[in-house]
């Protein structure tokens, strides 16, 4: 029974991650083949309005309790995070997917998590271990090949 | 390639180099968030309404002027984009509520490679997805995949 239950939700969590996966993928591809007629900034705004009618429809689903229990300061966070996230993240994402395309804009900005271990180095005091060098140089040279193409 | 088509490529890696950047800080700072405020689906849903209001607010003359000739084809394209988005993001906490960092992680880390199927499949008159740009896709996945079990 018990083992049954842990396979349910490991099931369930690749099942959920296939969904991430599948949309984030998308996105890039969807925006690049709607973004013919109209500016980034329009794009940038009409995006995060079913982005956020989206999330909050789950939010409130998931966390309705949580939500009006909030403390004033949470909100500057949200902010800031909204500031960063989606006015500097996502239009500068949707400029480079209209300029170089969805595939190549894609394979560089999924280099997240190596600025991240970057910033963490740097203001969480983390050590930088083999695979964290390994993994650093991998993202370099794909880069690399993707950014020289002619 | 002549100057203004290097000119445009350049900015565009550019671009896509500050957007990786700064969803890297993000993450630090959904960290603080998540660590003292709110759990992740609620700080993403609140993020992503305070960037809209930004966002719209600072382009409201622009997006007023082009959501009125718009055709029906690109607002549903980028609404569904932005959909798709918060379904990854939803998908995303949710997997990780279920299951470990361990499997989700290197599942969600795949999408550069559906974007270049997808981008092979339905942006074929759009955009060329080349031989190279599949193979420092996947580079930088494996990559990615190093980093993340680094960290």
């Amino acid at each position: 029974m018990i083992i049954y239950g842990i396979k349910r939700r490991l099931i369930t969590g690749i099942l959920l991650s296939l969904m991430a996966a599948l949309g984030f993928g998308l996105s890039a591809v969807l925006v690049k083949a709607g973004m013919s007629s109209v500016s980034v900034k329009t794009a940038t705004v009409i995006s995060l309005i079913s982005s956020t009618a989206v999330t909050m429809i789950v939010a409130f689903l998931l966390h309705y309790e949580e939500i009006f229990s909030l403390s004033p300061v949470a909100f500057i966070w949200f902010i800031l995070a909204g500031l960063i996230t989606f006015l500097g993240g996502r239009f500068l994402n949707f400029h480079a997917i209209s300029l170089v395309g969805a595939s190549k804009a894609s394979a560089v900005v999924s280099a997240t998590p190596l600025f991240a271990a970057i910033l963490a180095v740097i203001f969480l005091d983390e050590n930088i271990g083999v695979m964290l060098g390994i993994g650093t140089a991998m993202i370099v040279f794909g880069i690399t090949l993707v950014v020289i193409q002619e | 390639m002549n100057e203004t088509a290097k000119k445009i490529t350049y900015y565009g890696f550019l671009f896509a180099v500050c957007a990786a950047f700064l969803y890297a800080l993000s993450a630090l700072v959904g960290k603080k968030i998540t660590d003292d405020f709110s759990s992740p689906m609620v700080a993403s849903a609140f993020s992503i309404l305070f960037g809209l209001v930004a966002t719209g607010s600072m382009f409201f003359r622009t997006v007023s002027k082009e959501a009125r000739y718009l055709s029906g084809r690109s607002w549903v394209l980028i609404g569904l984009s932005g959909c798709a988005s918060a379904l990854g993001v939803s998908g995303w906490y949710l997997a990780l509520n279920v299951t470990q960092v361990v499997v989700v992680a290197p599942i969600v880390a795949v999408y550069p490679l559906i974007t270049i199927l997808a981008a092979s499949l339905f942006l074929r008159g759009i955009e060329k997805v080349t031989k190279k740009t599949v193979a420092g896709a996947i580079i930088v996945v494996i990559g990615v995949l190093f980093v993340g079990f680094g960290t």
